[in-house]
């Protein structure tokens, strides 16, 4: 099958293609250089004046999950009034915060999406997720495993265990979770909440181990530069939402030490205390710091006004916010040694002083980090806003006169207290292309992915330009899902199945002994049930996996 | 699972004839028979040890209307009373991931509604969870942390019979804690003090099920420091609550739990909730979680997948193209003996005793080889156990952990997933 894109406008960053009017090749799954001229083309799409995009990538979405059955579960309402309604999908669903699985694969690919990665995966609900994730179609998808509340590494680091063990228990977990990244929440902080702490500063010590968040995350992205993992350590630093948090923020960089390190949504952790409302905007000083330091990159976890659920594995703080439920219901969850889970559903209110800050200090964010290669579009669906309003945030990011309309309508302290109104940029199609395509590819370690060069797979999205960038990005004329056609006119097409993307970093496996023994002891299950086969991926949960290399590196 | 041919053990075999999902079982397989050798209870033994009839036997074959047929008719038949049908219920459930996912996409195609067997069970924690939420915790979270348990009902031992043994008698702790000094508290008509090791550290609160939740709200007011205008509560002297809510303020981590499927009385989700609600308010000052136990039948497991596939755990209906959730309306039994379904397709893959009830509405039933209905379906295909006849996956009771299933023996049975699918290729 060889398939013609004739003449769109492409935007390929990776490829240092700036809007240049070109042809694209697809046979079967890849894109192709130019066939010789005896070679039929089987299907040839015009694409004169549209704009061809490798498909998007969103680098930190909750789609897979306990904690997301849980909402739903918890959230009955948001089903009932959110119905999903379009006769192309073949299957039906309901919700936009907590979409069913089906709901969500369409819906993402609506938009041009064809990749997701799930970033909070309990090592022992890791088939869960990947169960959920396969049963999101059309995407590839990925999951980064949660470390760093676990009672074996916590109990290694209060030990003094030596950084190769560490190395080796990183791996294991990678491997035995399928998973493509490390992330950790609250550093320490979900397994103190178990002792009764209800908050733990980067420099305090844990109850029981006596280690402290800062050695948490210096090991753990100790651990993940040696053994070569392209994804940094993934990080929800201490202090999740509490005002004056930024300098906490600032410290967890500095942790890193000059090795990288991932900041995510991190308008979440960008907040002072100045004014009346003891809460203002930190965002020049983080943007300044993500300019100064170039192993720091950072998702922004935009807010939207309007109803939405936070679920995050840090029980410390979801509890602690838990009279800020609206509707007022929600759930924390210790989980197995290992994590927790908190669920509160939450309304951010334009009209609101600390929301509407909260939404200026995400697009200041986005607007005064110069490299677009270090930023990355989120809402870190569902926390800030369903992933369903990105093209909306795209236009709030590439428009200014509608931005400064948007601001005018908020909470009228926030454009005094807020630099946004004094910050012109308009991001490009390029730098959005880099935002959500080349970007996020590129920290993961994905080489055949957010790109158009040839060898790339075929995850191709492609848009009727439009001066009105939400109605633009919302409705694609076509996407490609490994050179299938998905999606026509923003309506689903055809639904192919995604896969898993993961690493395997080389490991000694004598951790397996001592990591069996400790299962037998305090686990409620063995080891041998534990870890998830390549064939239990593909052919019992349903989405085959796609290794992407790691090259280890020496102890610096 | 590690296997050994030679004599037909396999190790660290997991089992699903309860919620808690134990998966350190030696199974010995000969000729087909199961028999768990190491770490079995109860009912584990019952569920893995049920004979395999016959291939011959008339309950080994596909059925219509009581009469031997080929799969293929069987299947054919089926599929025609489906299309035929406007408005099936499919009902029991009883399956395994891959049957749980086969189930809804069948029923999203034509339009059914949905409702597990343990669904009464079910909806009295979920309708307190959409009502309020609750804090809740994990089996290894209660092995190594657990000092005070509170169990309100008949007790646990007799659903979930390994509890105790693996989660409450468990010799050490991740956190060197004795694990002798654990104390537990048993609310309702509990014998489960036979079961603990130390039982100088078991107080007893007797009274009846329908108390229960009067008992909760009592502790929950008392938590919150407020004065009840009664000497006795269900027949306890406040003094006494009033000493567990101390020792409750004073656990390190305390644990409330409960069965719902014991709690088999009207508005039963209220008692959930009054435990829900006194569970939260020890959160205030210490800590405290709820570990709702339970399950059967895949009714955790299809719960998980319905709600993720769906929205819903249970009683829903995809007939309008939409899922559409009523835990009144949706109830299978009502729906039943109403008559406002007219056809059942009736799934039981691990128990030979959960049958369709008894109606005149016309079924499908797909059940564990040797099931024997009081009247028979207008169609009966015999499945494979998943666990057992088949590999698979289910959800534990904390429906945190997905236990991998093993295929024990070569049954040559369909899994359910396999009968849907090719249901499905014939409608």
């Amino acid at each position: 099958m060889l398939i013609k894109l004739t003449a769109g406008t492409v935007y390929d960053p990776a490829n240092g293609v700036d809007g240049e009017v070109r042809d694209i090749y697809i046979r079967d799954n890849h894109i192709v250089g130019t066939p010789s001229a005896d070679e039929k083309i089987d299907t040839e799409y015009d694409l004169r004046g549209k704009v061809v995009m490798a498909g998007a990538i969103d680098l930190h979405t909750h789609i897979g999950g306990g904690k997301v059955n849980i909402a739903r579960t918890l959230l009955p309402e948001f089903c009932r009034s959110e119905p999903g309604e379009n006769d192309t999908r073949p299957r039906s669903g309901c919700s936009r915060a907590t979409p069913s699985t089906l709901l969500a694969g369409y819906r993402y690919a609506e938009m041009g999406y064809t990749s997701a990665f799930e970033p909070a995966v309990l090592p022992v609900n890791a088939r869960q997720a990947h169960m959920e994730m396969a049963d999101t179609p059309i995407l590839d998808t990925g999951g980064y495993a949660m470390l760093g509340n676990d009672d074996f590494l916590l109990r290694m680091l209060s030990t003094g265990a030596e950084q190769q063990l560490i190395n080796d228990y990183v791996a294991w977990i990678l491997h035995a979770t399928q998973c493509v990244g490390i992330k950790v929440v609250n550093p320490g902080g979900i397994s103190a909440f178990k002792f009764n702490q209800r908050k733990l500063d980067l420099d305090e010590t844990t109850p029981y181990y006596n280690v402290t968040p800062r050695s948490i995350v210096s090991r753990l992205s100790q651990a993940l530069y040696e053994l070569g993992i392209p994804h940094p350590l993934h990080v929800h630093a201490s202090n999740l939402g509490v005002p004056g948090n930024f300098r906490t923020t600032l410290d967890t960089m500095e942790a890193a030490a000059g090795l990288p390190l991932h900041l995510t949504h991190i308008q979440f952790h960008s907040y002072g205390t100045e004014g009346d409302h003891r809460f203002s905007s930190a965002a020049a000083e983080i943007a300044e710091a993500i300019n100064a330091n170039h192993n720091i990159s950072a998702d922004v976890g935009q807010i939207m006004f309007g109803q939405t659920v936070t679920l995050s594995a840090d029980t410390m703080h979801q509890h602690a916010n838990h009279q800020h439920a609206h509707p007022n219901k929600w759930v924390c969850t210790d989980i197995e040694c290992e994590g927790g889970c908190g669920v509160v559903p939450f309304r951010y209110r334009d009209k609101n002083f600390v929301n509407a800050m909260q939404w200026a200090i995400g697009l200041e964010i986005f607007l005064m980090v110069d490299d677009p290669w270090r930023v990355f579009l989120t809402t870190d669906h569902p926390n800030g806003a369903p992933f369903t309003s990105y093209p909306h945030l795209m236009r709030l990011l590439m428009d200014r006169s509608f931005r400064e309309e948007m601001l005018l309508q908020i909470h009228p302290e926030v454009a005094a207290h807020s630099r946004l109104a004094g910050l012109t940029r308009e991001y490009t199609l390029y730098e959005m292309a880099i935002m959500t395509r080349a970007g996020p590819a590129r920290i993961l370690g994905l080489k055949d992915r957010g790109h158009l060069a040839t060898g790339a797979v075929a995850d191709i999205a492609v848009y009727n330009v439009d001066k009105n960038r939400q109605r633009m990005f919302e409705c694609p004329a076509y996407v490609f899902k490994s050179g299938e056609l998905v999606v026509r006119d923003g309506d689903i097409w055809n639904v192919v199945r995604g896969n898993t993307h993961v690493v395997r970093p080389e490991f000694d496996s004598g951790i397996e002994k001592s990591l069996s023994d400790y299962f037998d002891r305090y686990h409620s299950i063995r080891i041998q049930n534990f870890r998830i086969s390549d064939d239990e991926m593909a052919n019992h949960i349903g989405s085959p996996v796609m290794v992407t290399d790691c090259i280890a590196r020496s102890n610096r | 699972m590690d296997t050994n041919t030679a004599d037909k053990l396999h190790h660290n075999i997991a089992c699903s004839f309860c919620g808690l999902c134990c998966d350190d079982l030696t199974v010995q397989v000969e000729n087909s028979q199961l028999r768990i050798t190491d770490n079995g209870c109860d009912l584990c033994q019952a569920g893995f040890s049920e004979p395999l009839p016959p291939t011959a036997a008339v309950n080994r074959q596909p059925q219509i209307n009581g009469h031997s047929c080929s799969l293929d008719d069987a299947l054919a038949r089926s599929a025609g009373l489906l299309r035929d049908s406007r408005q099936p219920l499919f009902g029991g459930l009883g399956t395994d991931v891959a049957g749980a996912r086969a189930t809804l996409q069948l029923a999203d195609r034509i339009g059914a509604i949905v409702d597990h067997m343990n669904s009464a069970a079910m909806m009295r924690n979920i309708l307190a969870v959409q009502d309020s939420g609750w804090m809740t915790t994990t089996l290894t979270e209660v092995r190594n942390h657990v000092d005070l348990m509170v169990v309100f009902g008949n007790g646990i031992a007799e659903r979930t019979p390994r509890f105790y043994e693996r989660f409450f008698n468990n010799a050490e702790s991740m956190f060197g804690h004795d694990t002798r000094q654990r104390e537990l508290v048993l609310i309702g008509a509990s014998n489960d003090n036979e079961l603990v090791q130390n039982s100088s550290r078991i107080t007893r609160f007797p009274c009846a099920p329908e108390q229960l939740g009067t008992i909760a709200m009592a502790l929950r007011s008392l938590v919150n420091g407020k004065s009840l205008q009664t000497e006795n509560i269900a027949g306890i002297p406040q003094s006494q609550l009033l000493e567990l809510v101390q020792r409750l303020r004073d656990a390190r981590y305390s644990v409330v739990t409960w069965n719902s499927s014991e709690l088999d009385f009207p508005h039963a989700e209220l008692t959930v909730q009054a435990c829900c609600e006194l569970v939260k308010d020890i959160n205030i000052e210490s800590r405290c979680s709820a570990l709702p136990l339970g399950g059967s039948n895949g009714d955790h497991t299809f719960a998980q997948v319905a709600t993720w596939q769906t929205g819903y755990a249970s009683r829903f209906s995809l007939a309008s193209r939409k899922p559409h959730f009523d835990p009144l309306l949706f109830d299978g039994e009502r729906l039943l003996s109403e008559q406002e379904a007219d056809l059942l397709l009736w799934i039981s893959a691990f128990d030979t005793r959960r049958k369709p009830p008894l109606s005149a509405v016309p079924a499908i039933v797909l059940g564990r080889a040797g099931m024997q209905c009081e009247t028979s379906p207008e169609v009966f295909i015999p499945v494979a156990t998943p666990g057992i006849d088949h590999s698979g996956h289910i959800f534990r009771c904390d429906s945190i952990a997905v236990l991998p299933l093993q295929s024990l023996r070569a049954s040559g049975l369909l899994s359910v997933a396999a009968i849907l699918q090719a249901i499905t290729e014939h409608l």
